[in-house]
């Protein structure tokens, strides 16, 4: 059988931060129905859509940059693909890009470098030089006041969830929980296909 | 200050369980521009979000008022105590679902009941939205409060909280009711109550205890069903379309509420369902779709629908299923048919373990026909089957109780010359006398009884440990269910007395306690021992009987006393000339056409 793979580049904003993975899972399911696209489902007693989420995004994070892959039984223009997810979406899930790609393209895990975090702190924190952070994760930029703080995760604590770190800089440096958490870019490197 | 606003944009919410059911905005929700609002309606359900949006008709009364021009129905869930918790220390009230308004702020504030145990969430509900718990402590300022649904045929135990009760079906009634309210909207409230009280169908407590007729859709055909459902996040307890294909049962099995009131049997064209069902996939992109009615294999053409609808829904991986079947072998076959996308669990309800115990209430299975039905659905691909009992039934001797084990290990040993690791999930609920059933006199079996019967089951399967499966329901909150669905009017004073004490969400295990219930009865100079324990008389007056179901308490008596005797009834013969229960010289209602 024919296989048109896809991958799908959306939002989830406040407050469908509040949803977990599986929650967005099942809404991308009927979404897909609802918009009536030839998605490709898996074998066996319980037929699923051929999704993959490479990154699950925990409950409570915001983010900008979600992504996942799929397969349909017949091609579809990415443009369309976009405008017709879109429809069925509420805005703060909402399509920001499909790109087609080819079957030897490799997958999202092989090609990203870093996940960039925002912080979004509702009362002063004081940022010195010297903050201990554990290895892989880097202080990005550091705007306004009340901050907005970014993190750059990369190697091992790529896939860390950001709530960790969050209450690591309660435990060790007296910050504030973060008002918002939000993940605003994946870094992708060369061999992204397309 | 916005509700929406303090809750739901940072990280507040991280610290109560799943807050995902709190959210709204989910797909299909209605939600109208202010200039066209005339009347607000909350709809609650007293119950948590994952068990409320999985009743249909929350669903139908949903869509139905939506469908009003200038009314506005929102959905109100009962929060998951951390929540409810956390709403008080924040002081946010109780607010709805779709636009995060306060509860208090609604015209009109119905509530479906479904369940005793969760009559103490309805305080619960009024406290969290800041509404006086008493209906007399109410005015025109605060919603007016309105119950409906099957718990409503004895209104009693609640009638203190109420300023009126719907009885019956909402569809064809709802219009008239919303009109009257939404034309005397601001007028004083005991004007409004009794005009309201004019209606039909419409139970006013404060106002006299007249006979109040329940209310039955003339044609299921012709009747309001809506044709897109919101579409929840969270997984909820029944997370697919529901389309109803009938109303009522011909089977009158007596222990059955739902067998007696939903009387007569209704249905739907199967060209209506699957119409219903497609558009229903379309708009809400769900993966599977219920068939709903009492008995799915009484439905005059299931073979045909359930045949052509899984074949058409079929290209897009949409499975068709139904509730609980009859164990026979017809119904293996259908649930057969069913499994072209997914296959689901076969789920039976013999309800008794003995064919005497099964004359006594009615159910009318023989123990080949259940064996029959086990060899067909193991030899199909299932290896295990579900299997409702109920303990407790009048008349109820050892043999019978022991039935029960012997049945299963039948069924296994009828597996086991077919398949290798073949089981049996069985789940046992204390039966419980409701009001308008033919065993409405009877006593309630008491927790002690209840616990030696499930012994004896628990020791007759011993052998078959590995192959089974069983569970069964608390029968010290079966007590207190059996309680509040015979109650009387003096009960309101014990249903807040235990909310008083802490008793919220009581039908959920782990935070149902008998002790509050036997502290407020003692506290208010009741026993247990008048309401459960004691068999009644035909002479004696009921608490419900001036609700009227349709169906005459002499057919009823005349029905416990054939139970007594272990003689069957026949199914209802749907024809307009049957005298025996009643229903049908009352109603000009249309009946499935079996004629051919």
């Amino acid at each position: 059988m024919k296989k048109f793979r896809y991958r799908i580049h959306h939002r989830k904003l406040a407050p469908f931060h509040l949803l977990s993975h599986l929650d967005v899972y099942r809404t991308w399911e009927r979404v897909f129905r609802r918009a009536s696209i030839p998605v490709l489902y898996s074998q066996g007693f319980n037929p699923r859509p051929l999704f993959s989420f490479p990154l699950a995004t925990p409950l409570g994070v915001e983010s900008e940059a979600e992504y996942f892959e799929t397969f349909c039984g017949e091609p579809v223009f990415p443009e369309e693909l976009r405008e017709k997810l879109g429809k069925e979406v509420p805005q703060e899930l909402g399509v920001l890009e499909v790109q087609a790609l080819s079957s030897f393209d490799p997958p999202l895990q092989k090609v990203m470098n870093g996940i960039v975090y925002v912080f979004f702190f509702s009362s002063g924190v004081i940022l010195r030089e010297s903050l201990s952070l554990p290895k892989g994760v880097t202080l990005f930029s550091s705007v306004g006041n009340p901050p907005v703080v970014s993190f750059l995760f990369e190697g091992e604590k790529m896939l860390w969830n950001p709530l960790k770190l969050a209450s690591l800089l309660e435990e060790n440096c007296g910050f504030p929980m973060p008002k918002r958490i939000l993940k605003e870019k994946v870094l992708l490197g060369s061999g992204n296909g397309g | 200050m916005d509700i929406e606003k303090r809750l739901f944009f940072d990280g507040t919410l991280l610290s109560v369980e799943r807050p995902g059911r709190y959210l709204g905005r989910e797909w299909n929700i209605v939600v109208k521009p202010e200039r066209e609002i005339r009347y607000n309606v909350a709809l609650a359900f007293p119950d948590v979000y994952e068990v409320g949006m999985s009743h249909l008709g929350l669903r139908i009364l949903y869509g139905l008022l939506n469908a009003m021009p200038g009314v506005q129905a929102e959905r109100v869930f009962v929060p998951w105590p951390d929540m409810g918790k956390k709403m008080k220390e924040m002081g946010i009230p109780l607010f709805s679902l779709e636009r995060k308004r306060p509860i208090v702020s609604f015209d009109l504030l119905g509530i479906s009941l479904q369940h005793e145990l969760n009559y103490t969430n309805v305080l619960y509900l009024l406290d969290l939205a800041g509404i006086p718990l008493h209906q007399e402590e109410r005015d025109e300022r605060f919603p007016l409060v309105m119950g409906g649904g099957p718990c409503a045929v004895n209104p009693e135990p609640l009638s203190p909280f109420f300023e009126a009760f719907f009885i019956g079906e909402a569809e064809e009634a709802m219009g008239d009711i919303v009109g009257l309210l939404l034309a005397m909207k601001g007028r004083k409230r005991e004007d409004v109550l009794l005009e309201l009280a004019r209606l039909e169908g419409v139970y006013v407590p404060s106002l006299s205890r007249n006979p109040v007729r329940r209310q039955v859709v003339k044609d299921l055909e012709k009747t309001f069903f809506p044709s897109r459902m919101v579409v929840p996040y969270v997984s909820i307890v029944h997370d697919r379309v529901a389309v109803e294909i009938a109303r009522g049962c011909t089977r009158g099995c007596r222990f059955c509420q739902a067998g007696m009131i939903y009387r007569p049997v209704r249905e739907r064209s199967p060209k209506r369902v699957i119409e219903l069902a497609l558009e229903l996939v379309k708009t809400s992109g769900y993966e599977e779709v219920s068939l709903l009615s009492l008995s799915s294999t009484d439905y005059s053409s299931i073979e045909g629908l359930v045949d052509q609808l899984s074949r058409l829904l079929e290209p897009y991986k949409v499975n068709v299923s139904l509730p609980s079947l009859r164990m026979d072998a017809f119904s293996v076959r259908i649930a057969n048919s069913l499994r072209r996308v997914r296959k689901s669990t076969l789920t039976f309800a013999p309800e008794a373990g003995t064919e005497r115990m099964r004359r006594v209430i009615n159910k009318g299975l023989e123990d080949e026909e259940i064996l029959e039905a086990a060899k067909s659905a193991f030899s199909s691909s299932w290896r295990e089957v579900k299997l409702y009992f109920m303990i407790g039934l009048p008349c109820e001797r050892e043999e019978d109780v022991r039935g029960i084990g012997n049945t299963v290990r039948e069924i296994i040993r009828v597996g086991r010359a077919m398949k290798k690791d073949v089981g049996v999930h069985l789940s046992i609920a204390a039966f419980i006398p409701k009001p308008h059933t033919p065993f409405q006199w009877v006593p309630q079996e008491r927790k002690e009884v209840l616990e030696e019967k499930i012994r004896l089951v628990q020791t007759s399967l011993r052998p078959l440990k590995g192959s089974v499966r069983c569970h069964w329901s608390s029968f010290a909150a079966s007590q207190v269910e059996a309680l509040l669905a015979r109650g009387d009017r003096r009960l309101g004073a014990i249903i807040k007395r235990v909310y008083r004490k802490g008793g919220i969400m009581e039908g959920w295990q782990e935070f149902f306690l008998l002790r509050r219930w036997e502290e407020a009865m003692a506290e208010e100079g009741l026993n247990f021992e008048e309401y459960l324990y004691r068999e009644r008389s035909f002479e004696e007056h009921l608490p419900w009987e001036h609700i009227l179901c349709g169906v005459r308490p002499s057919f009823l008596w005349e029905e416990y006393e054939r139970a007594k005797s272990g003689i069957a009834s026949p199914p209802c013969p749907l024809e307009r000339k049957c005298t025996r229960c009643g229903v049908c010289q009352n109603e000009k209602v249309s009946l499935p056409d079996t004629s051919s």
